[in-house]
């Protein structure tokens, strides 16, 4: 029991983190809204399709269409269901003074489902035979007393959906590969102080443990991406030298393989996997955030917006990280135990 | 020993037929393909949760070649020993 319980632990955080992040609902939000543009200075009837909302339930909603600070509200609503709504508005005859932004965004509130939007939902057009129908004009800083939806949720994202819950199976993966390969470094370190080939054995199993963590990352982030990015790869940046990398330490296995004298092997291997190691560092966290990419956090920003990751997920992503690499630790103690044994059985 | 001969067995069959395996995972990747005289997209069914299932198989596939790899390993391990010690009998 002694030696069991980091184990035990992985496993009941891995647990934890499944569960919690499969079952837990994402906010509400808008999935679309039809027609996307309209004409200033008519009137709108716009359809709107809500997601994880319960319109049914409440009593009285409120909309806006938003315009930076000035906004126009809804005239009259009809909930046609818990996710459809059907609002009507009466444009104004001109934009804003001095907005130049025409994609307004739609805002829905009300006391059960809180406040949801949908970012540049219509698309504003002139007016074209210059004869108003509507006399409504925007009002600047109107929206107030929004409500505020109960309940533990998950940030909800267009076109991630419910995707964003692969933030605790592709992400962690990332996180808990590093801490594998940051464990076999050390112990490559070791070897070449002690010259104990005991060290060098966890190294390599450590190595491959993070190897496999590596191509499932890139797996699952190729799933990921088909149905949100649009193609399995999109040449991105991130993508290109996370391959890269990999590929570089694909080759400490080519050349573990390549020498057949044991201390040789072993004290090449070790310098190999300390210059592996250095270089996955600038290629998978320095050089992606220089250049433009698809993943979160690129041209000098924060990996991740607050909309990315909330407090919510905080709450299952450290804990899954923590369970990823105490999983792929067993499996590294395992595969050394093998192999020292195997070692052994050859000495005889 | 012989409580494990059918995992083994099975161990053997998906590495010996890697196409067949290999078929099957692209089945799996690709459940879209089989959806497309619907309406909606399957994967972007739902909220677009089965990606999220996906790549929960996909984690699991790559989880499951590895324990059969180390268990490969072992089981030569395992013959090796038991070769020596009937040939010190």
């Amino acid at each position: 029991m002694k030696n069991w319980w980091w184990k035990i632990l992985g496993m009941l955080l891995l647990i934890y983190g499944f569960t919690a992040g499969l079952l837990l609902p994402l906010k509400t939000g808008i999935t679309d809204a039809s027609p996307f543009t309209a004409e200033l200075g008519k009137s709108l009837e716009l359809r709107s399709s809500g997601y994880n909302t319960f319109y049914t339930q409440s009593n009285a909603h409120r909309a806006w269409l938003k315009l930076d600070n000035y906004s126009i509200p809804a005239k009259e609503y009809s909930v046609s269901s818990d996710q459809g709504m059907v609002l009507y508005f009466d444009l104004p005859e001109k934009l804003p003074k001095g907005i130049e932004e025409r994609n307004a965004t739609l805002i829905i509130d009300n006391e059960i489902d809180g406040t949801h939007l949908l970012p540049g939902a219509v698309y504003l057009n002139d007016l074209k035979d210059s004869i108003s129908s509507t006399n409504t004009v925007w009002s600047e800083n109107a929206i107030k007393d929004l409500n505020k939806q109960d309940g533990i949720t998950f940030p909800y994202r267009n076109t991630l959906y419910e995707t964003i819950r692969n933030t605790y199976f592709h992400v962690s993966l990332w996180f808990a590969m590093i801490i594998i390969f940051i464990a076999g470094m050390v112990n490559s370190i070791n070897y070449l102080r002690k010259k104990n080939m005991d060290y060098d054995h966890r190294a390599s199993a450590f190595t491959s443990v993070g190897i496999l963590f590596g191509i499932l990352g890139l797996l699952t982030g190729a799933v990921w991406a088909k149905h949100t990015w649009g193609a399995y790869w999109s040449w991105d940046i991130k993508q290109n030298m996370t391959a890269i990398s990999l590929l570089i330490y694909l080759a400490y296995f080519v050349l573990r393989a390549s020498i057949s004298d044991v201390d040789k092997k072993a004290r090449l291997a070790s310098v190999y996997n300390i210059f592996a190691f250095t270089a996955l560092i600038p290629l998978i966290y320095v050089i992606p955030r220089l250049f433009s990419s698809l993943h979160p956090g690129n041209g000098g920003n924060p990996a991740f917006g607050s909309q990315d990751l909330d407090n919510t997920m905080r709450m299952i992503f450290y804990p899954i990280i923590i369970g990823w690499t105490l999983f792929g630790w067993w499996m590294a103690r395992v595969r050394t135990r093998t192999k020292i044994l195997e070692e052994k059985v050859n000495q005889f | 020993m012989g409580r494990f001969k059918n995992l083994i067995t099975f161990t053997h069959f998906l590495i010996m037929k890697k196409r067949t395996v290999l078929f099957i995972l692209g089945l799996v990747l690709n459940l879209q393909a089989f959806a497309q005289g619907e309406q909606v997209d399957f994967m972007r069914s739902i909220g677009k949760i089965y990606v999220v299932v996906a790549v929960i198989i996909v984690i699991l596939l790559g989880l499951f070649y590895y324990l059969f790899r180390m268990d490969k390993n072992l089981t030569k391990l395992e013959n090796q020993i038991n070769r020596d010690v009937r040939a010190k009998k």
